[in-house]
């Protein structure tokens, strides 16, 4: 054997060493918990053939405890880049079958590079997460690597999309990295993210609760709105990773990439979804859904704060982030977590160059004392900050009602939206007619032979005068009242003639959001 | 025609099928699918205006404000009651040591919140409670 076969079959052996991860036995048991291996799930999210592994010889630096006895191959991290939907992207996933997928100086070490690598390569970022937590032996040098890596999370965003994938615990500290990227995809029953465990909230304030029901995927999809995401299986998951990715561009210079123009699919009719009676309801994701290519709406946070929708769709192959007031929820109010659910996706959109169509159908604000105790006043700031401040296209389309603060909230035109549509179905007032007449007519109502006759007349007064979207376009606040069916062609010419826009901010460090 | 297809992560929404449906069918499903969600409606404060729309669980769920009673002391995390201080009848003085709770690793002192007298201490020693337990009751002036 040739000194050079000698070298290549020693290299082969390590390799196939460090590939084993935590051995066959740990790998039966992670497969019994319904989870895939780490390699196997990186391999079933890429391109396929297109994954190149790094830092697999790594060994990790702990002298404690007897940990220097200790082989833990490639520290319990795989780090890489590959390709999805044929774009570059960097990715790492925690290996819980080598130390339960502990974090240790080293293992954070390789996060870090990718992050680095991701950064300096202006590609999306992508982290599994499945990892008991901190490597207690390790001490203080865990805790920096979790340190070193939440900075270069805030270092990342904005520059580059961050995706973060939990197929396992994620617990303590960890957490924080998820909640700092853009993206946090969970799956049912496998997922679990919280700060403090069910022991030590039992052990701490004597409160019983499961792992599940405290930080399992559905909690963190419906109730907390950490995360944005849920599936059923891994493969649903990384099958909407790769749907996301499709709709977003590599970096914040870059545009996404443009698909073949497509016309929304016959059966979803602009028209006839939306009811003149601003009383009744209806789903407006089908208005999305008239108004994108295909009709393929991509919705983001689909089981929180279901009074607003955000997602992504396309208008003639290009990206457009839509929020839209969901009258089948909460009558599409807004309140504290609509706004911080807005909010955000907005930021991301404006980030990343993705122009925002807005459409708007809500009757203010949520009432109620624990909405003012939650802090509505400052989580409805959240919004109206967002929207001023981003210098994205901009379009709103007014479908029914725009009341009160809600009307400028929703990107209107104060705040610096481009263009500003409405249907001759829109109430643009500065409260509902009921409200407004029994103010305004109040000692004319009062003192009527037949209080109730003169409130409903006065009420349909005040309609007629007023609930239409003929005062705002008189003072220009909107720029057209167009008909329904004509709303994608008005979107699509909007987008159009602002492709060269250029808006900008007073120079400033940054600004101070209210969060 | 009222096609509700039953979906996983959203029973409640009216999903569509083939030929959308017509104005007034859109409410009437919405108004079918109701008992599912509980009320289907809702009433903003809005002068009298009534929204026919769904309720969202954590709108469901929310609790009703109620205006604290200044006589009870509650604690405001959940803990343990180390040492009690007072007993039934004792009369005390704002600022005065009501009990030592331990939570997070801390004894907090519990204070009387005004002049008064005692007139009931609802809390044990050794007692592990929720937040807002009832520690003790003063007489009502």
């Amino acid at each position: 054997m040739s000194l050079l076969s000698k070298k290549i079959t020693e290299l082969q052996e390590r390799t196939q060493h460090a590939l084993q991860g935590g051995g066959d036995k740990a790998i039966a048991k992670q497969i019994a918990m319904g989870k895939l291996p780490a390699r196997e799930r990186i391999r079933k999210l890429l391109d396929e053939g297109t994954f190149y592994e790094y830092d697999l010889f790594i060994q990790h630096d702990a002298r404690e405890f007897g940990m220097e006895k200790k082989d833990l191959a490639g520290d319990g991290v795989v780090i890489g880049t590959g390709k999805i939907n044929g774009q570059p992207v960097a990715v790492y996933a925690q290996d819980f079958t080598v130390a339960g997928g502990s974090l240790g100086s080293m293992h954070a070490r390789k996060i870090t590079k990718i992050m680095d690598y991701a950064l300096k390569l202006r590609i999306p970022l992508i982290g599994i997460n499945d990892s008991g937590g901190a490597r207690i032996q390790e001490g203080v040098n865990s805790l920096a690597g979790y340190g070193e890596i939440f900075f270069r999370n805030t270092l990342n965003s904005g520059v580059i999309p961050q995706i973060s994938v939990i197929l396992g615990p994620c617990a303590g500290g960890a957490v924080y990295s998820p909640a700092l990227t853009d993206y946090v995809f969970v799956v049912d029953k496998i997922s679990k993210m919280f700060i403090t465990g069910p022991e030590v909230i039992k052990s701490v304030l004597g409160e019983e609760i499961d792992m599940e029901s405290l930080g399992g995927a559905r909690v963190h999809c419906e109730t907390t709105g950490n995360a944005h995401f849920f599936a059923e299986s891994e493969e649903e998951c990384f099958s909407q990773i790769k749907t996301l990715l499709s709709y977003l561009p590599a970096n914040n210079n870059a545009l996404p990439q443009e698909k073949k123009p497509a016309q929304p699919l016959k059966k979803y009719n602009i028209v006839k979804t939306v009811p003149a009676d601003p009383t009744e309801p209806y789903d407006v994701r089908n208005v999305i859904r008239a108004l994108v290519d295909n009709s393929d709406f991509f919705e983001v946070q689909e089981m929180w704060a279901k009074n607003i929708v955000i997602g992504y769709g396309r208008i003639e192959g290009r990206t457009v982030g839509f929020i839209a007031n969901q009258p089948l929820y909460l009558a599409g109010v807004l309140d504290c977590d609509s706004s911080d659910k807005a909010a955000r996706f907005i930021r991301f959109c404006d980030a990343f160059n993705i122009p925002i169509v807005t459409l708007e159908d809500m009757p203010g604000y949520l009432p109620g004392v624990d909405q003012e105790h939650a802090g509505v006043i400052r989580h409805g700031a959240k919004l109206l900050y967002a929207y001023s401040e981003a210098t994205v296209p901009k379009i709103t389309v007014i479908l029914r009602k725009a009341y009160g603060g809600g009307y400028i909230a929703m990107n209107s035109r104060h705040l610096r939206a481009d263009f500003v549509f409405a249907w001759p179905t829109a109430e643009i007032a500065v409260m509902g007619p009921q409200g407004a007449a029994n103010i305004i007519f109040r000692k004319e109502i009062m003192e009527a032979e037949d209080p109730e006759a003169m409130r409903k007349a006065k009420v349909a007064e005040y309609k007629e005068k007023f609930a239409n979207p003929y005062v705002a376009a008189s003072k220009g606040y909107i720029d057209s009242v167009i008909n329904p069916a004509d709303t994608r062609q008005f979107i699509l010419q909007s987008l159009d003639v602002s492709q060269h826009k250029n808006a900008g901010m007073p120079k400033k460090k940054h600004g101070i959001p209210p969060f | 025609m009222i096609m509700a297809e039953v979906k996983n992560k959203n029973p409640e929404v009216p999903e569509i099928q083939e030929e959308m449906h017509v104005i007034s069918e859109i409410s009437d499903a919405v108004e079918f699918l109701a008992p599912q969600v509980g009320k289907s409606k809702m009433r903003l404060s809005e002068g009298g205006m009534e929204y026919k729309t769904f309720f969202t669980k954590k709108f469901e769920e929310r609790k009703t404000w109620k205006a604290p009673d200044p006589y009870k002391v509650l604690s405001h995390i959940p803990g343990s009651v180390i040492e009690i201080f007072v007993k039934p009848g004792q009369k005390v003085k704002k600022g005065d040591k009501l009990m030592v709770y331990e939570a997070m690793k801390m004894m907090n002192v519990v204070t009387s919140p005004m002049d008064g007298t005692i007139k009931e201490v609802n809390a044990k020693e050794g007692e592990s409670l929720p937040k807002g337990a009832l520690l003790v009751t003063f007489k009502k002036k």
